[in-house]
Parts: structure tokens; sequence; C-alpha cells
């Protein structure tokens, strides 16, 4: 649910990162933050409670263009860690204009993988929305670490909707920024057609 | 149970008389009356030259908005709110567009929560600006006569992020009220 700030001229839409504990989704957060220029972005906020974290950061991506003469801006959003309540994750889907999902590519995190997955399928049910209405896209993780699954045995464990998929070592910051770009192009597709 | 008691529950006026008083003490300050001014013709401008002073006024009208709606935001509360920034601003910015920009700020809330839009609306306030800043989202906060419990949790929620403790955002507030009160006499 994007919404037009009028001052200062910019629609703003939020992207959640989404997966399974420790796959993946603030390294990814922190490497956009530390590569944005200092005049595009805006701070990276933690907002802890006794229960969640929640991470993010707003900034303009220059390339993007405007859509109907306002820029946009993109507000990107986690959960980082292993959150106890699923009300948190929940709460930071609602109102999402797009979704990455980062898997882990290590086999042991396979069923961690699922899990997530079906996981947003559901509590994107429940707050009215579903993944194939949303931009959506998904991240495969870790691919700089020794004995990860193929990218074809990924796709076919977390992507069942085949959905643009990109493989990244977020750590270096292989792969980050294309899979944001892949995103973000969809998310001003819809935009655009709104 | 009904709703706990207001914060602050200014001396009745009337509309009109309390929208004096609001704008009185906000440009009772000119430097500050100055920074609204300007802050809203650089926010407006198709290019600003000091974005500093853009944002801080951007900063002010959602921080305002994320304060005074804790307690719900009426129609008339909007109007009046809208109306207090367009005169503030000399019509730098003007309140169909503020209205506008209300109901915007609105879908905003729901979308990203309203804690998660005051502590990014707060990093856009320099720190010498964190006393005025505070004192001013106090005083729109007051625009309908009263500073509701939500609204006060919020003006410290707002206060945490701008480093003022729970006793410092109380003395702001109480010092806005009593130059309200002042003028309403």
């Amino acid at each position: 649910m994007s919404y037009v700030n009028h001052l200062s001229k910019e629609i703003n839409c939020k992207i959640v990162y989404y997966g399974p504990g420790l796959c993946g989704k603030t390294t990814n957060l922190q490497h956009i933050f530390s590569k944005t220029k200092p005049d595009a972005k805006g701070k990276m906020i933690t907002l802890a409670t006794e229960t969640e974290r929640t991470l993010f950061f707003d900034f303009l991506p220059i390339d993007l263009g405007s859509v109907r003469g306002f820029k946009v801006r993109f507000h990107l959003y986690t959960v980082p860690g292993q959150v106890f309540y699923d009300a948190s994750r929940k709460l930071v889907l609602k109102g999402a204009d797009g979704v990455i999902f980062v898997a882990d590519s290590q086999p042991s995190r396979t069923e961690a993988n699922i899990e997530s997955v079906e996981n947003l399928e559901q509590n994107l049910r429940d707050t009215g929305g579903a993944l194939d209405k949303l931009p959506y896209v998904v991240q495969y993780n870790k691919r700089d670490l020794p004995d990860v699954m193929s990218v074809d045995e990924l796709r076919a464990t977390v992507n069942p909707l085949g959905v643009p998929d990109f493989e990244a070592a977020a750590a270096t910051g292989a792969g980050v920024f294309d899979t944001l770009k892949g995103l973000s192009k969809l998310v001003l597709t819809r935009l655009a057609r709104e | 149970m009904g709703d706990p008691a207001p914060i602050v529950a200014l001396s009745a006026a009337p509309p009109a008389r309390l929208a004096a008083a609001l704008y009185a003490v906000a440009a009772e300050d000119g430097a500050r009356a100055a920074r609204l001014r300007t802050g809203a013709a650089q926010a407006m401008a198709a290019v600003p030259e000091d974005l500093d002073v853009a944002r801080w006024f951007q900063a002010v009208v959602e921080l305002g908005f994320l304060v005074a709606s804790a307690d719900g935001f009426a129609d008339e509360e909007r109007r009046g709110l809208a109306r207090l920034l367009e005169k503030l601003t000399a019509e730098a910015v003007d309140h169909e567009l503020l209205e506008t920009n209300f109901r915007e700020l609105e879908r905003g809330v729901a979308a990203m929560g309203r804690g998660p839009r005051l502590a990014r609306a707060a990093a856009d306030v320099d720190a010498s600006l964190v006393d005025d800043t505070l004192g001013l989202v106090a005083l729109i906060a007051m625009a309908d006569g009263e500073l509701g419990a939500p609204e006060g949790a919020a003006l410290t929620e707002l206060g945490s992020h701008l480093g003022y403790s729970a006793d410092q955002v109380r003395a702001v507030i109480d010092r806005v009220a009593a130059r309200l009160e002042g003028q309403l006499r």
C-alpha cells in the first residue's frame, strides 16, 4: 500500500525482506545501506520491543526515474533473527508493496526455507494479501558457501510460483542489488499501472 | 471504562479564539516562524536550495500529524491543522494540499506503522532544533484544545528518539500549555 508525500513529492513503497532466521536478510539491508549515497538515504533504524526487533531504512534510488512526476522512495524492512512471535512477522508484512524472500542455500536449511515460505503465504492470506498478487522475487543466498544446493533444487522447494529469482552472497554483496532491482522493476510497473 | 483523562485540557474557547492562540504561540519566536516559512517554501520548490530546512519542515508536518492523530483524527481537526500550518507558513503551502497530505500520511501509518514513522521523521530533526520541534509538535497536538493520553504517549516516544526523557518531554508540554493558556486568558 504505497502512499504519496505531497510535500516531498515522493511515492513511498514498503519492501519487506522475508525468510528463515539467519538467512541473511539483515545482511542484505546492511549492504544496500552501506553502498547507498548518504544524500539518497535515511538513517538505518532499529525499533526494538520485548519480542521483536524491526530494522528498516528508506532510500531514493537515483536510477529509477519517477512515476507521474513523483520520485519513488523505497522503505526496506525486515524482522531480523529468529523472531519467536509470528505476530511480528505478520505486522511487518502489513501494507507491503513488494516482498523479497531470502532463502538459505545450505541443504541443512531446507526445512526452514520451506516453513518460512509457507509462513509467508499464510501471513499474507491472514492480512488479506496473496503471494501471486504481489510483486515478489526470491533470492538464493549464501552461494559463496561450499556444498550448497543447486539452483534447480532450490527453485523446486521455495519458488513453486516461478517468480524472478536471483543468486546472491549477501556477505560479499554479490547479487544483493540485482535482487532489489528485480523487485523494484515489478513494483514500479505496478505503480505505473495504478 | 472511559478514555483516560487528557494530559492537558485547555480552557474552553471558541474555535477562532483557540486558532488565534495557537498561531500566536507558534509565531512568537521569530526564528521559528521564519524557519517554518522558509521550510515550507523550500519543500514546495521544484528544486530546493536548502534541503535541510525543507526536510525539517516535512518532518514537523509528519510528526505533528503522527502525534495529533494518535487518538484519532477527525475531519475538523485535520482542517484546523491544515489551516494553522498554512497561516504559519504565510501560505507557502496550501491547506488543501496539507489536508490531502494528511490523508496520505494516514495510509503511511497503516502501511509502515506509527512507531517506525515517528522514528524515521525524528531522524530529520537536527539536534539543535529538538526542543523547538518538540514544542511545535506538542502545540499542533493541542490544536483541538487538549492533549490526550495517546498523544502524550506518542510525544514521549518521539522524545525518546530525540534524546529527551519523559520528564523533559513533560516540561515541554507544560511550557506550551502555559503559553496557550496565557493567550486564551
